[in-house]
């Protein structure tokens, strides 16, 4: 991830006063324009809440036709920490901060509240405590409310509210900031066109309208009170935000000022950064500017105050940023300052001549020259703004081949202490890589002795590799190549390739769902073709086309009786056969319009969107109800009585929880609460099933292994983590499941696993997920949690998202069970999962790496890179099970 | 969309499986001896054989185009597999033709000798 450099320590006015007075003699000083400020701050605040013609703000909207507001452009990512460091200190915050969205520190930089801290002013806030943690050292008086807790959107807003009659009768404040999460609660919850939105934003206006009367009410004889009105980014059509879409990145952003102004207000036309607030209210304010802000001053704002002022924030606006560029490029910014000292002399000599000779003509000259210099700035900054640190990043790309290409050693020769010298590598980067302030010269000794390590392992692998490599990979090949499997396997193998050079281009990125559904649909059809072929095969025994040396477990043996009396059970299997295919095709077709996803087609309508609807409340209730109960009908075949009891509790327990939440619908159940108990009940169920099967007193069926009981487990999980809408698509995936478990798979087990890999893949999206982050469902990880701890929270999150793929390998695993493998098989699964997951891993990273100025770096392809990063994990959890399941239960 | 589909379906039945009505008739055993045994005569058989699975594999290389964001008119669905259907049955045809002149003259090899 790429590394700024930032300036340490803030700057103070007489350095200001110093730097501006040597340039232009006799330019007016910073000069205090407002006596009072409050910043209400509405989170997700989408820009057409507030400015489209029938918006529920009419009183704010009215202040806004008699006073100036503007559209602002948020920049990526378009989540709350970064916006708030923007909107303070004017820099523009990179990637790295979503990750540390979940623990902020303190901030050490020049911003607005520093320097108001220092001027002694009295700052006030309440909101969101991530303020807190990044800025409770200027705060004269605060109070903090978490803005994790995602389901709740009335609790965190009275809590701010109820601080404002106090604070604005007394007027004990120069600066106080308000931010109301409960917009972006709903947004989460419910999307921007739910019914609770409007009720949100009258009670939003209702609060605008307070603080602007007691602004009124509190202006005396000296300077006017100024109310800014705006919001931290926007929120998409599903409610979600993060990335770079028109409606999250576009806020309003409104100034509203006792003092009426003179000329005509309303809404700018011409959009504004989000960053400009930072100078302008600097300057408005009489503070310096943040020494790493980014921003242009407004001129629409700064117009009141005459054209000497004018020219005087102008100046020290263009003084900033050159410093800013100064101190990022040391030798680019000559150029620029050869203009503005140009500018300046003529400023200087503007303001030599009488009032009477100064023409606003030459002011107005003079005014767009210094915006020229501005912005020849800010683009010079803005282009090399964040560095690579490129060794660090090269290092890390070979350190990922050398781990793939051991792995793929490992299968003969266990190369024990290359392994540990790679791993000691590998630590020290990680170690390097987490204090990542300083970027790696070249010829640091840390990288020299990283890369040195690092080629130390990979000439012993090429010293050794050559012929084993060879022959493993071809030994591999044709372990999943043999008898009718031979289609599948190459297909398999073959769309493996097809996927991971189709990460290379961001379209396949961003509609990833479709590669995943052409794919699996593609290996439904394949596999059945093959099914056909072996059953035709051996109608004729003496067609010894295959070598029945190797295992052969999965091809039907040859029958012994009768031709004619195959013939008939020979077209039923095949019927049998074709039917149970039309099965997996229609589930599949279903579930992938149920959800649409991705970016291209994202607004298409899809089932889901008909059955959220307010008045299909009753249809989704029926329907949601009828799929528990198929689940538990093809689950309970394989379980016992007791456990089938206590997976049907589950399952009502979580249908309650939901009717509690007010999102199904179940009679004699009031909506009162956010179903935290039913929701508790259902994860003790779960536990239960889980244990019983280890209870000495259980007999289970014969054929029913550890693993369905833990799918079955897990499915009742699944069910509660998901949305009500999508736990259809749960009984879709169980009716899969149980076909695919019924009919006989004529893949080895390494095929297999990627064939279940690959509905799990096909799973992942049909719910909904994406390859942005925008699309994780945040709500998931609050289920039947008080409060917001980061930890659980953190995991049921994972769990949710990752829900698919985890249901689909564990399926596997129950298959995997009744092909009863051998301990070389078992090598070859876990071979071939690993293989599958790293290779698209290390392609993609050396890939990113070489595109990293690409222009979607940042919205493309840095949140594949985080998602990949994830399955990685994902994947390694559920292979540590499976090497634990085979390794000490079986043996 | 179902209008497209519907039309798209009709296309790629009249590619891959006309022809083979026309010379397999309706037999069932004909139909999987020359499709999933690898059975068929060198003739029209072999000729349906090639040229309707080129044109199935032409509509399913087709599909690639569609997700790129190009913003072309022709990435509709379903233009681009209509134009791989038609595409892989002509190249299934050439193919098909190449094969019969091969094998003819290799039969003619072994008879004159």
């Amino acid at each position: 991830m790429p590394v700024k450099k930032e300036f340490i320590g803030i700057s103070t006015p007489e350095t200001v006063l110093e730097q501006s007075g040597s340039l232009v003699p006799g330019v007016s000083p910073l000069k205090r324009h407002y006596n009072k400020t409050v910043l209400v701050l509405i989170d997700a605040l989408r820009a057409d809440f507030l400015f489209s013609p029938d918006t529920p703000m009419s009183m704010t909207k009215k202040l806004v036709s008699q006073n100036l507001a503007l559209v602002a452009k948020a920049h990526t990512p378009t989540v709350t920490l970064p916006r708030i460091k923007a909107l303070m200190t004017g820099s523009v915050p990179g990637f790295v901060d979503v990750i540390l969205n979940f623990g902020s520190t303190k901030y050490e930089g020049d911003n607005i509240l520093a320097q108001m801290s220092r001027a002694g002013r009295r700052v006030v806030f309440f909101g969101d405590d991530t303020w807190i943690k990044l800025f409770s050292d200027h705060f004269t008086r605060y109070e903090g409310t978490t803005s994790f807790f995602v389901t709740d959107y009335t609790e965190v807003d009275n809590n701010v509210t109820r601080h404002l009659p106090l604070e604005l009768s007394a007027g004990d404040f120069d600066l106080l900031i308000l931010h109301y999460l409960g917009l972006d609660h709903i947004g989460h919850l419910a999307g921007p066109n739910s019914p609770l939105v409007p009720p949100k934003l009258r009670e939003m206006d209702e609060v605008i309208d307070t603080v602007y009367r007691s602004l009124t009410k509190l202006q005396g004889e000296g300077l006017p009170n100024l109310l800014i009105v705006c919001g931290d980014h926007g929120m998409s059509d599903q409610g979600s935000h993060g990335g770079a879409s028109y409606s999250e990145t576009r806020v309003p952003l409104a100034f509203l000022s006792t003092q009426h102004r003179s000329s005509t207000g309303g809404v700018v036309e011409s959009e504004v950064d989000q960053i400009d607030l930072v100078p302008t209210l600097s300057e408005l304010l009489g503070l310096p500017i943040p020494s790493n802000n980014l921003g242009h001053l407004l001129m629409d704002m700064v117009q009141e105050q005459g054209a000497e002022e004018q020219l005087a924030s102008l100046l020290r606006n263009t003084i900033q940023l050159l410093n800013l560029l100064r101190e990022d490029q040391p030798g680019a910014d000559s150029e620029v300052r050869g203009f503005f000292h140009s500018t300046c002399e003529l400023h200087s000599k503007w303001l030599s001549l009488t009032p009477q000779e100064r023409s606003s003509a030459m002011a107005h000259q003079i005014q767009i020259k210094y915006n020229e210099v501005i912005t020849m700035a800010t683009s010079t900054i803005t282009k090399k703004l964040t560095t690579y640190d490129l060794p660090a990043l090269i290092t890390c790309v070979i350190g990922l081949w050398t781990a793939a290409i051991l792995l793929l050693l490992s299968q003969q020769s266990p190369v024990r202490w290359v392994v540990m010298v790679h791993v000691i590598s590998t630590l020290y980067l990680v170690g390097h890589l987490t204090q990542f302030q300083s970027v790696w010269p070249f010829s640091g000794s840390g990288y020299l002795i990283s890369v040195a390590s690092l080629m130390l392992v990979l000439s012993t692998i090429a010293l050794q590799a050559k012929k084993t490599m060879k022959d493993q990979v071809l030994e591999w090949m044709r372990s999943s190549f043999y008898g009718g499997g031979s289609l599948c396997g190459g297909f398999l193998i073959a769309g493996t390739l097809l996927h991971t050079v189709s990460l290379l281009s961001s379209s396949y990125v961003e509609e990833e769902h479709q590669t995943w559904y052409f794919l699996s649909t593609t290996i439904h059809i394949l596999h059945l073709m093959s099914v056909i072929l072996t059953m035709n095969t051996n109608q004729h025994p003496c067609n010894a086309s295959f070598n029945s040396s190797t295992s052969n477990h999965f091809l039907r043996s040859c029958p012994k009786s009768d031709v004619e009396s195959d013939q008939g059970s020979h077209s039923d299997k095949i019927r049998q056969e074709v039917l149970n295919t039309a099965v997996l095709l229609l589930a599949a077709r279903l579930m992938r319009s149920w959800n649409q996803t991705g970016n291209k087609w994202l607004h298409l309508p899809d089932i889901v969107d008909w059955l959220i609807l307010a008045d299909n409340r009753i249809l989704l209730s029926v329907l949601v109800a009828v799929s528990l109960l198929l689940i538990l009908v093809l689950q309970s075949r394989r379980l016992t009585w007791v456990q089938t009891i206590l997976s049907a509790t589950g399952l009502f327990c979580v249908f309650w929880s939901r009717a509690s939440t007010g999102a199904l619908f179940l009679p004699f159940v009031p909506q009162m609460d956010r179903g935290i108990l039913p929701a508790r009940l259902s994860f003790l169920c779960v536990f239960l099933v889980l244990v019983s099967q280890f209870l000495p007193g259980q007999t289970s069926r014969p054929s029913v292994g550890h693993m369905d009981i833990c799918l079955s487990a897990w499915t009742v999980l699944h069910v509660l983590l998901m949305r009500p809408h999508n736990t259809v698509l749960v009984a879709f995936m169980t009716v899969q499941q149980s076909v695919l478990c019924g009919c006989k798979l004529v893949l080895s087990p390494s095929a297999a696993a990627v064939f279940y890999v690959w509905m799990g893949r096909a799973a992942f999206f049909s719910q909904g997920n994406s390859n942005s982050i925008a699309t994780v469902d945040v709500g998931a990880g609050y289920v039947g949690q008080e409060d917001y701890n980061a930890f659980p929270v953190a995991f049921l999150l994972g769990l949710a998202t990752y829900a698919g793929p985890i249901y689909w390998f564990m399926a596997f695993l129950a298959k995997l069970n009744t092909l009863n493998p051998s301990h070389r098989d078992l090598h070859q699964v876990y071979f071939t999962v690993a293989v599958t997951c790293l290779l698209s891993m290390v392609v993609y990273a050396a890939f990113v790496v070489t595109e990293r100025y690409h222009l979607f770096v940042w919205t493309v392809f840095l949140p594949k890179l985080l998602y990949l990063g994830m399955d990685l994990v994902i994947y390694y959890l559920l292979s540590v099970i499976l090497v634990l399941k085979y390794y000490l239960w079986c043996e | 969309n179902i209008s497209q589909t519907f039309h798209f379906g009709a296309l790629l039945a009249s590619t891959a499986v006309f022809p083979g009505l026309c010379i397999l008739g309706l037999n069932v055993s004909n139909w999987i001896r020359v499709f999933s045994q690898n059975g068929a005569d060198l003739g029209p058989e072999s000729v349906i054989q090639i040229s309707a699975v080129s044109s199935i594999v032409g509509a399913w290389v087709g599909a690639f185009p569609i997700p790129l964001d190009w913003d072309r008119d022709w990435q509709e669905w379903p233009i681009t597999c209509m134009v791989g259907n038609l595409l892989g049955y002509m190249t299934g045809l050439v193919i098909s033709a190449i094969h019969l002149c091969v094998r003819y003259n290799q039969l003619r090899k072994h008879k004159v000798t």
